[in-house]
């Protein structure tokens, strides 16, 4: 938002396109009082409150919403609780928020539903209340209709999984690293392995070009941690309701976080990213960097857990912090963290230990290689 | 009075028309954070919709961090509205007035300011509100360049320079915009923000 440009010919097209749709819903009318937003804006805190499957509308006159009686959020939801409310969709209440009628209707689809209540709004205001949200209709206008979202865009947001539920994201995640377009990257390339093999090899032979792209086929690209690092970033980024900070964040002792997210409240959630296996040097002439499981654990444990005090230590609230390992080594091995022993947990490094947990290893196998 | 008494006053009134004003929407409570943010937001926007050089929330200072703005004088503020038992804690630890007796007093322009800032945000429901506020201008210039000063909430800051834009493109492109009030804009605006979380482009 820093660098939102309101200047472009796109931004100015597009409020252009939607001008009909802007006056609607900036004309003056009963929807800028003070009443009608109060009462809306009840009904939306009504609305997120409770599992709402099914479609209600709340009717009630323009006369009726001047004369609105004060502090009625508790007389609202306790009315709207009741089983009448709750067997019954159309529901016509006065200012003092006293039901007046109550029915059952079945409007068959949404477009005459729509349609309906366009013209229902004519005589009364209708907040409907629907499983994506409270839309409201006033004077035969949609007046509440969003302009710079579309409901798909809403209703694509709200299904995205927020931070509890993390752990399932990592399982939708380790799918995602068995298609090919998503793995492939963190691989050599045929090419690459073949100018390596010219190095290693003198003259090799076609047979031993193949041997050694087969022996070689897990050999990661040149300092893999990146890709894999904004691999987990991109994807948490898509698919966790949350923000996933875009760049990596620096603790006041200058070391560097990998992936830090915030929840909807602000509270802190780190991921350090490592990985095991084999990588070609920056040159591509020679093996590069080897890690093992013995490279993580305990080492990597107790770096991420020493985060964990420094954020503390920095009056950062840490909900959570997690170790993520990319396992690109050869053969199928126990998890790099199969077993920790928390002896290796010296000083006071033990009280921040319950807030670590361990992702199980994020297996990156080449398949099919390029 | 003491200008620290008077500031810590003028605090603890807004925040009890804060927590009055959201209970008037149906909020039962709201976290110590949230409360920050709400006020920086109040601050930060005020002279956008209000044509005069003096800030009625002047008194905030907030300082950046990585989990939102902070001011210590509301800080102090709450700790003081907590001792004299006027805010209580939930269950879940979020602040609620501990009677409905207690209600903002003083300044109507004040009042209807919060009002405005939290009909608001009463749309989009409190989770929202760090959203809103890692997404203010100001605020993600300050982080994005590791400044660690006080934030810049003059009449002319970035976030009312980038509303002003917004508001100028509407006025550039529209041919009637005579019934747009500033409220709206600032209602446009929170919207095009929201698109921009929704569709993950923050």
């Amino acid at each position: 938002m820093g660098g939102f440009n309101f200047r472009t010919d796109s931004f100015k097209q597009f409020l252009k396109d939607k001008e009909s749709q802007i006056h609607i819903r900036t004309e003056s009318g009963i929807q800028e009082t003070d009443n009608f937003k109060n009462l809306h804006r009840c009904i939306a805190t009504y609305h997120r409150e409770r599992p709402i499957q099914d479609f209600t509308a709340i009717l009630i006159s323009k006369d009726e919403i001047s004369n609105l009686i004060t502090d009625f959020s508790d007389k609202l939801f306790k009315t709207l609780d009741e089983n009448e409310c709750i067997i019954n969709n159309h529901l016509l209440f006065d200012g003092n928020l006293d039901l007046i009628k109550v029915e059952r209707k079945e409007i068959k689809n949404n477009n005459d539903a729509r349609k309906y209540y366009l013209e229902l709004s004519c005589e009364v205001c209708v907040f409907l209340i629907n499983p994506k949200g409270v839309h409201y209709f006033v004077d035969g206008k949609d007046v509440g209709e969003a302009i710079f979202f579309t409901t798909d865009a809403l209703n694509t947001y709200n299904e995205l999984k927020d931070i509890t539920k993390i752990i399932e994201i990592f399982d939708e995640y380790r799918s995602h690293l068995k298609v090919k377009n998503n793995y492939y990257k963190f691989f050599a390339s045929k090419s690459t392995k073949s100018s390596l093999c010219k190095h290693l090899i003198d003259n090799p032979t076609k047979k031993q070009y193949e041997d050694f792209n087969n022996e070689h086929k897990q050999l990661l690209e040149n300092k893999p941690e990146d890709r894999f690092r904004d691999d987990l970033r991109m994807y948490l980024t898509k698919n966790l309701k949350a923000t996933v900070l875009s760049k990596e964040y620096i603790l006041e002792n200058f070391k560097r976080l990998d992936i830090f997210i915030n929840d909807d409240f602000g509270e802190l959630y780190l991921i350090e990213v490592k990985w095991v296996g084999v990588s070609i040097h920056s040159l591509g002439q020679k093996i590069g960097t080897c890690y093992e499981a013995k490279d993580i654990n305990p080492n990597a444990v107790l770096q991420t857990v020493d985060y964990i005090r420094q954020l503390n230590n920095e009056r950062k609230n840490i909900k959570l912090a997690y170790l993520a390992v990319f396992d690109a080594r050869n053969e199928d091995l126990p998890d790099t963290v199969d077993v920790f022993d928390e002896k290796h947990l010296i000083e006071d490094l033990s009280k921040y230990y319950p807030r670590f947990k361990k992702i199980p290893d994020f297996k990156v196998i080449n398949q099919h290689p390029s | 009075m003491k200008q620290s008494t008077k500031e810590l006053y003028n605090s603890n009134n807004d925040i009890i028309g804060l927590l009055q004003l959201i209970k008037g929407i149906g909020w039962q409570s709201i976290r110590e954070q949230s409360i920050q943010r709400t006020l920086y937001l109040t601050k930060v926007l005020y002279t956008f919709v209000n044509d005069e050089n003096e800030n009625l929330f002047s008194d905030y200072y907030f300082s950046i961090s990585i989990t939102g703005p902070y001011s210590e004088l509301i800080n102090r503020s709450i700790l003081d509205l907590k001792v004299r038992e006027i805010l209580t804690e939930d269950i879940e630890g979020n602040l609620k007035l501990s009677q409905f007796k207690y209600k903002f007093e003083g300044d109507e322009k004040k009042f209807n300011w919060l009002k405005t800032i939290v009909y608001i945000l009463g749309i989009y429901g409190e989770n929202k509100i760090f959203s809103f506020t890692i997404n203010d201008p100001l605020y993600k210039e300050a982080i994005e360049t590791n400044s660690q000063k006080t934030l810049d909430t003059s009449p002319e800051n970035k976030t009312v320079k980038t509303l002003n834009e917004f508001k100028a493109a509407f006025e550039e492109t529209l041919n009637d915009i005579s019934e747009i009030s500033k409220d709206e804009y600032l209602e446009l605006y929170f919207e095009y923000v929201f698109s921009k979380i929704i569709l993950r482009e923050e």
